[in-house]
């Protein structure tokens, strides 16, 4: 093997070096499906590599730009997304057989939107099958591997986007969350990962998995990055009718503002409850300390038991993925891989009434948290118990009894939540904290987060890929 | 567990239509029972008024 | 013979009448008539007297609130009055005081309406007609071994017996349009969100409105002005600004554009001779007043209905799982066997429906695009013997009013003449959705046009 080609610098880098005529559309793409082809055989982190595509696209946007046509901050840089998000004219498969052979019509408008933006997309990413069976073994393709150490698992179900930036295929890549899959990857792989406030981004054209959980956003390398990201993702469409008509501001306008005088309230206890160890939660009291030092005020907060918030998700989620799925279970069963067969089948058991009572509940433990949120600007939390466990290890039957995510808390709330590296275990995988804040205020999670990513060095830290 | 929740897991199964194969049937049966205990939440009592969250928006709930 | 709110309006002001003199007259027809309609469960007669007194007042010192000060009206008994019995014609609530007023109360009282008491419903807004509760059904003032539609039963039955003079319902399939269809008077199921649902007693939550029935188009405009607005109680309420429904009375029909959704009562469900009837000749007079009409094709009725029935079944089932679990046998048998069914509804079934839902409401606003008002059914005929109301209501025949509540649209139920038995039929008004000005505009031509709205029952037994 030859030496592998070099990683992607962040968006920021890249955007800055294009203004500055130091790099252009066609060298970070050109070294962009080079690193993708080199580490595919290694990660697993692509469905579909779309070069000749992304050449043009390139060509382009060099041209443009030459022109003095550039379209902003993102023009003419490489990303990447979750096969579940469609492009006008790709295979849209979900990482299913079922969808072998589905080609999409139409960009969905995120995709529609980072086009318009100018971004350069490199190819489709290993997803858990339609976002949730994973990972994986029978199906067509192979489930994607963690950069920081190939016999663990990169977390789900974006496990593609949280690869392939992790190794630094792509600067960033789109994901989506219905109950923690950007921010699960992002924490396993090491990356930044946001899952916006419910209906800030468009979902229009992804392949739906559980429509009121459901939410779409990024993983990038820096929290800088998906602040410029969210720039171009960000506002409303009618066409998602959970699409939220509200104003979108400027997300690096305040992103160097620090956290002096932001209250952070830190869910120590409810970490705790959630299977947070000591370890973990040494690094997290450490994140807490950081805040402090840059002049945020940090308290701890409690918050209800995190049992509550998961018979909210699992009722929700598996009552509405199976009014999708149904039809399909019933019919070609055989076509779904044995996992993802088997979690969706648990639709089944859901009643109308549990479904019903979870989405009462669910406006309670939505108004338990905006309570919180009356007096603290941010929410501190661990991401999920642990870092990445090994491949082998993984639980495939179709009831997790562990690996419980915390980051589900906010899908069933709807508040836009933030999962970035706060640490490494002692087996040097990389621990991740969650930073969530009000509806709507991306602006102040993503400061906060700047703030933390520049005080601390885990940025630095790299996978040991070459 | 008592014996009727195994025939109401075969039930719910027989109302989906969907079917479970014979090697697979107790791991199901396991997660069948693990998905009620966690629900048992859910039959606490509610005030009357407390209403779904995210219940469809059909209609523009704000003005522009 | 009791005015309507906008002629006691207008008699407060040239003092040809008093609030204390038309409450006391409402007092002496409900004591004269009540015995054989059942409409109130509970009279409020001191509440009243002193809300006429404190309108008087007001009149006397010059601080009117509005054209409803001194207006006598009833609540139904799903809506919690602060101190005063709510019962939801139940059993299990049959010592319930709230402590509270709902937002919609309050408003109403802050208005200066006089309160006359709380009014029969089915229970729980579902289950009736009953002859198991504690209270009997209310009946039908046209012809007393007749049904009054439900289930706000009460305020359609008050309503057309001139009891009051205004009064409240809700509206989940129908439950304001079709006793104002069957009674023979006005009600109002307002867009979804308009009306606080804060403090009334909820029955599916998805599709629960509040809204006004009085006799005449005008006076819903008048009610419906005074509960309409922002509440921060209600999730689902619409934080917008709200316009003057009188605003457009008196403007006529001319060139508004309405759509004929036809295949309602001609090919989905059959309706009476006279619902036919009374379809053609408001079509007739529509045309006469200048308006364009059209023919509209939404889906069949009966996927409206199946779609509206199974959210309502399952979230209906859900409020009162605990009951039903531990205390079925307090319910009435029609309510606990219509939850019963849905307890037996799919977490799928239901999401299914809510996704349907979604598509219904699509086609509605598609239909809608190039028409003002939609008209259609708004029952099949003219109310059945009280012993003969279907036991499902909504399984055994479709019915005309789900769609709105399914889509959320704002409609109105009006007269459209007479029937077997001198019993009155009805037609349906549907709006765009926060657009109840326009609906009240056509209404108000249309009732102005006929005379039907001067024909009271006349309250003998048939």
């Amino acid at each position: 093997m030859s030496t592998l080609p070099a990683r992607l610098p962040t968006l920021a880098e890249a955007s800055a070096a294009i203004a500055a005529g130091a790099t252009s559309p066609v060298i970070l793409t050109e070294a962009a499906i080079a690193r993708a082809e080199a580490l595919q055989p290694t990660l697993s982190a692509f469905i579909t590599l779309a070069g000749d595509r992304a050449r043009e696209a390139a060509r382009r946007a060099e041209a443009e730009i030459a022109a003095g046509r550039k379209r902003g901050p993102l023009h003419g840089i490489p990303y990447a997304l979750k096969d579940i998000y469609d492009v006008a004219g790709l295979p849209t498969t979900a990482h299913s057989r079922l969808l072998r052979n589905n080609v999409a019509g139409e960009d969905a408008e995120t995709t529609a939107r980072l086009e318009a933006a100018g971004m350069i997309l490199i190819g489709k990413l290993a997803t858990h099958e339609f976002a949730t069976g994973g990972p994986a073994w029978d199906t067509e393709w192979p489930p994607a591997l963690n950069p920081w150490n190939l016999d663990h698992f990169p977390g789900g179900s974006s496990s593609g986007s949280g690869a392939a930036v992790a190794a630094g295929i792509v600067p960033m890549a789109l994901g989506t969350d219905t109950s923690g899959s950007i921010r699960l990857p992002a924490a396993y792989c090491g990356v930044a990962g946001l899952k916006p406030t419910y209906g800030r981004v468009s979902r229009r054209g992804v392949v739906p998995l559980s429509f009121s959980l459901d939410h779409c956003g990024p993983l990038a390398a820096t929290v800088q990055d998906c602040a410029l990201v969210m720039q171009a993702l960000a506002g409303h469409d009618p066409r998602d009718p959970g699409a939220a008509d509200q104003p979108v501001p400027d997300y690096s306008a305040t992103l160097k503002n620090g956290v002096h005088g932001l209250r952070i309230g830190y869910a120590k206890a409810f970490n705790a409850d959630a299977g947070v160890d000591a370890v973990q939660s040494a690094a997290l009291d450490e994140a807490a300390r950081v805040f402090e030092r840059l002049g945020a005020v940090v308290e701890e907060v409690a918050l209800p038991p995190i049992s509550l918030f998961n018979a909210c998700t699992r009722a929700i989620s598996h009552g509405e993925s199976f009014a999708i799925h149904q039809k399909d279970l019933r019919e070609r069963p055989e076509l779904y891989a044995r996992v993802t067969r088997e979690r969706l089948m648990m639709g089944a058991f859901v009643s109308s009434t549990q479904y019903v009572q979870a989405q009462r509940l669910r406006r309670r433990l939505t108004e338990a948290v905006d309570a919180v949120f009356e007096k603290h600007d941010l929410l501190l939390t661990a991401t999920i118990p642990g870092a990445a466990p090994r491949m082998d290890e993984m639980e495939t039957g179709p009831w997790r009894r562990n690996q419980q995510p915390i980051t589900a808390v906010f899908n069933v709330t709807g508040h836009p939540a933030l999962c970035q590296p706060c640490g490494f275990s002692q087996n040097g995988l990389p621990l991740s904290l969650q930073l969530a804040g009000r509806n709507f205020d991306e602006a102040t999670v993503l400061q906060a987060g700047h703030a933390y990513e520049q005080a601390t060095p885990w940025l630095g830290r790299r996978p040991p890929l070459g | 567990m008592s014996e009727g929740d195994e025939e109401d897991f075969r039930s719910a199964l027989r109302r989906a239509g969907i079917t479970v194969q014979a090697e697979r049937y107790d791991v199901m049966l396991a997660a069948y029972r693990d998905f009620q205990a966690l629900m048992a939440c859910l039959d606490e009592p509610f005030a009357y008024a407390v209403e779904p969250a995210c219940t469809l928006q059909l209609l523009p709930l704000v003005a522009r | 013979m009791i005015p309507t709110i906008a002629e006691a309006a207008r008699q407060f002001e040239t003092r040809a009448l008093s609030p204390v003199e038309l409450t006391k007259a409402c007092l002496a027809r409900i004591e004269a008539c009540d015995g054989a309609i059942n409409a109130f469960l509970l009279r409020t007669e001191e509440r009243a007297l002193a809300d006429a007194k404190a309108a008087e007042q007001r009149m006397m010192s010059g601080a009117r609130r509005g054209k409803l000060d001194g207006i006598p009206i009833a609540h139904k008994d799903i809506y919690n009055t602060a101190g005063i019995r709510t019962t939801a014609h139940s059993r299990l609530l049959a010592d319930n005081v709230p402590t509270q007023d709902a937002t919609t109360v309050r408003k109403l009282a802050e208005a200066g309406t006089v309160m006359l008491g709380k009014l029969a419903t089915h229970e729980f807004a579902w289950g009736g007609p009953s002859f198991d509760l504690p209270w009997p059904p209310a009946r039908n003032p046209w012809n007393t071994d007749h049904f009054t539609g439900g289930s706000s039963s009460g305020t359609g039955a008050a309503l057309a017996a001139g009891m009051i003079l205004g009064g409240t319902g809700t509206d989940t399939a129908g439950s304001i349009r079709n006793p104002a269809g069957l009674c023979g008077v006005v009600g109002i199921k307002p867009t979804y969100g308009l009306c606080s649902r804060g403090g009334i007693l909820p029955l599916a939550h998805t599709l629960d409105h509040a809204g006004p029935l009085a006799w005449t188009v005008e006076d819903c405009a008048l009610l419906l002005q005074a509960m309409a607005g922002y509440d921060q109680a209600d999730p689902a309420s619409a934080n917008r600004k709200v316009p003057d429904f009188s605003a457009k009375l008196g403007a006529g029909a001319q060139g508004l554009r309405v759509g004929v959704v036809r295949h309602f009562h001609e090919r989905d469900v059959a309706v009476s001779d006279a619902t036919t009837r009374g379809i053609e000749e408001t079509l007739g007079l529509l045309q006469g007043l200048g308006a364009t009409i059209r023919d509209v094709t939404l889906s069949p009725l009966a996927d409206y209905n199946a779609c509206g029935y199974v959210i309502m079944s399952a979230e209906a089932f859900a409020i009162h799982q605990r009951w039903m679990l531990t205390v079925p046998g307090q319910y009435g048998a029609l309510l606990r066997d219509r939850l019963a069914l849905g307890g037996l509804i799919g977490g799928a079934d239901y999401v299914q429906a809510q996704r349907r839902r979604r598509e219904l409401a699509a086609e509605m606003k598609a239909a809608m695009e190039e028409i003002d008002i939609l008209l259609c059914a708004c029952q099949p005929g003219e109310a059945a013997r009280i012993d003969a109301a279907p036991k499902w209501s909504g399984l055994e025949t479709e019915g005309f009013t789900l769609p709105f509540n399914v889509s959320g649209y704002p409609a109105i139920s009006m007269r459209a003449g007479f029937g077997t038995g001198g019993l009155p039929v009805s037609v349906q008004l549907a709006a765009k959705p926060f657009d109840e000005a326009t609906l009240f505009q056509i209404a108000h031509a249309l009732e102005q046009a006929s005379d039907w709205h001067n024909r009271r029952p006349s309250m003998r037994r048939a």
